[in-house]
């Protein structure tokens, strides 16, 4: 070892691992300048530890106390009066927190889930729905074309039936008159 | 509270007992002190910063965990204080100059045993310490004057352990150069 690498050393010996430790020591065994050298750092450091022995001391310390804990007492009331109404303390508290995560994660995943999910065609009606008891017929067309005919009675009253119906429903005939119409029509 | 074993009483001040944390500040204060003095050698800083320091615990005392001595996280908080106290000096920063007059009538007197000397030679210590920069000279009061372990030094200043070295290294051969100026003829003589 050279004898700067060594000096280096000699100032933070405390410091070193036993093996450079070892191998200082045989340095300064067989170096005269270090060894001085070594000599001197111990005394200054001698000198040093009696300057840290002495250990300063504040003037009051109970007055120095009661300081401390009037500003801990004002912190404490401060912090009482800025406190919410439902305490976070709550969520310090490490298994809700956990609960409190899942959640939030299942809450994540169904809302990703669902985004993501794709949308499913509407399936067709099965049944189609039956024929009304009263359809809408072109009565007016049928009418004139009757008269002109100069249908027999019971036309007559099939006619007046209608008549009735129209009287009563619009442009809607009841089911009776709807199948004499048909009947008719077809004669016609 | 007495009775109690520390880590008890540190729980008790968790959940918020004022009595409890009392103990803790007339146990702890004056190591707090010891260094927050050390930092700026002012006896009203010293104490302002003690202050804050123990607030400071007051508020994060529910972040403190078992796994660290309380008193090692004691002296991270105060040492952060100091370190932050230096910084805002920084700007209106008194000059960091030894005075040599009084540094040699200290060496003079020979007599480091006595309690007025051990002082002095304190006082003289902590001027240069001024000289050096914040993390060399908190690297310095940790590990010479407070006596802590590498290990402590490291965790308090979240530094490696080879930095902690070759800061220490700078900041102690610094020392030693300006001391040893003074107090060379008493060393010569001893080598004699």
């Amino acid at each position: 070892m050279r004898c700067s690498d060594n000096q280096k050393k000699l100032d933070i010996y405390d410091l070193l691992s036993a093996r450079e430790r070892k191998e200082v020591d045989i340095h300064i065994a067989t170096c005269p300048e270090c060894a001085a050298a070594f000599e001197r750092i111990k005394q200054v450091q001698a000198l040093i530890r009696k300057a840290g022995s002495v250990k300063p001391e504040p003037d009051d310390p109970l007055d120095l106390t009661g300081r401390i804990m009037y500003r801990v007492e004002q912190e404490r009331s401060r912090k009482r009066d800025s406190l919410p109404l439902i305490s976070i303390t709550w969520f310090r508290i490490q298994p809700l927190r956990y609960a409190y995560g899942i959640v939030s994660l299942l809450l994540i995943a169904g809302f990703v889930y669902e985004t993501m999910r794709p949308v499913q065609p509407m399936d067709k009606p099965v049944a189609v729905a039956s024929v009304p008891a009263e359809v809408p017929l072109n009565t007016a067309e049928f009418l004139k074309k009757l008269e002109k005919s100069r249908g027999s009675a019971s036309d007559l009253t099939m006619l007046q039936c209608i008549r009735a119906c129209r009287a009563e429903n619009g442009s809607m005939v009841c089911y009776d008159c709807k199948k004499q119409y048909t009947k008719l029509y077809s004669k016609l | 509270m007495q009775s109690l074993p520390e880590p008890e009483i540190i729980l008790l001040a968790q959940r918020g007992d004022t009595r409890a944390f009392r103990w803790l500040v007339e146990r702890y204060q004056g190591f707090a002190y010891s260094l927050a003095f050390r930092f700026t050698r002012e006896a009203g800083s010293a104490e302002d910063i003690v202050q804050e320091s123990f607030i400071r615990v007051w508020k994060n005392l529910s972040r403190y965990r078992a796994e660290v001595k309380f008193s090692t996280w004691l002296y991270t908080i105060v040492t952060n204080c100091c370190l932050d106290y230096l910084r805002s000096r920084q700007g209106r920063s008194r000059r960091h100059t030894v005075d040599e007059q009084h540094l040699r009538v200290i060496a003079s007197t020979q007599d480091t045993d006595s309690e007025v000397n051990r002082q002095e030679l304190m006082a003289a210590v902590l001027q240069l310490a001024d000289a050096l920069s914040p993390r060399q000279r908190a690297v310095f009061i940790l590990r010479d004057l407070e006596g802590l372990s590498a290990e402590e030094v490291c965790d308090i200043l979240s530094m490696s352990t080879g930095n902690v070295k070759s800061t220490l290294h700078h900041a102690r051969s610094f020392i030693r150069s300006k001391l040893m100026h003074y107090y060379r003829e008493p060393i010569k003589k001893e080598e004699l």
